[in-house]
């Protein structure tokens, strides 16, 4: 299969695991809405001066149609991933759209709705933007490659500050965190001393061995299905169920990344 | 913002410090004190929320405003903005799960804790940051 043609592969599935994830967030933010806890809570008297001119932005008008709107956004992305003609933006252009509603959620609450997920989905879209937009294959190409890089970033810069800790060794950090009453971690998640220990070392050198990734395009899809699993963990246990989202949509960028690697020797 | 989201800092789960807990409580008119009471409680997940948990996710953009404000307030410079926004949590969270009780009409008081992620017995609470609710 020629570089082309695995680009497109690539950013196809990225557009349809993004789309999928937007939807999700679409459905979050129309059910958040609905209980009344954005009217009650970001108040629009209290956060006007903060806004500024994005205040413009921040209507009630704007807020309220937002589900729908990136609803429809995410079905033209989902459609564009499907579409056997590409020639037209219409991708790009729904993905561009959908980045600025991240943008525009994180601004109306004065922050991220689940950490860093947020960040991840806005990255991938507005690369998906440009990977997909007619502009030089070279620009196309560094705009999932920046994806990979932060796949990367994100696994090497937690593995690195968990390595520093000595509690990460031992199991006890692991141990606390399912105790903060925040994450609601199930009662049946087990909490032996000697399995935390395990599966904080596992965490640190999962994370750590995220250069491994770039060897090869199988180490590639090899470590991205470790990814995804401990993505899928993460939600069972601590309820982050946006990342499992956010890095499906990112992991494939990983592959191609590798994938470009070896093809430029 | 825009940077924050291009830019996450991906240093998730790092260390293990003290958590901040809203809590709340009423002074009835005849100046009995009630108990403090935990306001953001996890709520509670089925097999459908690892992918979708509109709860979840409001629960976690709560928590990270109340974060934001204790941290502001450890620093000492904490931002009238950040305090509105946890006193409405406090406004929200108290009319959502107090109503139906037999609560005593009295003035609400609100307060967050930095409290050990495994508490133990003995351990001293430590007020970060507080005040009462505007009647």
């Amino acid at each position: 299969m020629s570089l082309a043609t695995e680009f497109d592969t690539v950013t196809r599935l990225m557009q349809a695991l993004t789309a999928l994830a937007m939807i999700v967030v679409a459905l979050e933010w129309q059910a958040m809405q609905a209980s009344g806890v954005l009217r009650d809570v970001w108040r629009e008297e209290t956060l006007r001066g903060w806004w500024g001119w994005r205040r413009l932005l921040m209507r009630d008008g704007i807020t309220r149609a937002m589900p729908w709107v990136q609803t429809s956004l995410a079905s033209l992305l989902l459609l564009a991933a499907m579409l056997d003609d590409r020639r037209d933006s219409m991708g790009a252009m729904a993905a561009a759209g959908l980045a600025v509603s991240v943008w525009h959620t994180a601004v109306r609450v004065r922050g991220t709705m689940n950490g860093g997920s947020d960040g991840m989905l806005f990255i991938v879209l507005l690369m998906l933007a440009l990977a997909t937009a007619p502009v030089s294959t070279r620009v196309q190409h560094a705009a999932v490659v920046f994806v990979a890089a932060q796949v990367l970033l994100s696994y090497l810069r937690a593995g690195l500050v968990k390595a520093r800790e000595r509690d990460w060794w031992n199991g006890t950090a692991l141990s606390a965190f399912l105790a903060i009453p925040a994450y609601g971690v199930p009662r049946w998640i087990p909490r032996s001393p000697l399995l935390l220990r395990v599966a904080s070392i596992g965490v640190i050198a999962f994370e750590l061995a995220a250069p491994i990734a770039l060897v090869s395009t199988s180490s590639a899809l090899m470590y991205t299905a470790v990814a995804w699993c401990f993505h899928l963990a993460t939600a069972v246990v601590f309820g982050l169920n946006r990342f499992v989202l956010a890095w499906s949509a990112a992991l494939p960028a990983l592959w191609f990344a590798a994938r470009l690697l070896h093809a430029t020797g | 913002m825009l940077l924050r989201l291009l830019f996450p800092s991906w240093a998730f789960f790092d260390r293990v410090t003290e958590v901040p807990r809203l809590q709340a409580r009423v002074t009835a008119h005849d100046g009995t004190l009630g108990p403090w009471h935990d306001l953001l409680q996890a709520p509670p997940r089925t097999w459908r929320s690892v992918l979708y948990h509109p709860e979840g996710t409001t629960h976690l953009a709560l928590h990270s405003a109340v974060d934001r404000f204790a941290m502001e307030c450890t620093l000492g410079e904490p931002d009238a903005t950040s305090r509105a926004l946890v006193v409405a949590i406090v406004e929200h969270q108290v009319r959502a799960r107090f109503a139906q009780d037999d609560q005593p009409a009295g003035r609400w008081e609100w307060r967050i804790i930095a409290a050990p992620a495994v508490p133990t017995d003995g351990d001293a609470v430590r007020v970060m940051c507080g005040g009462g609710l505007p009647s």
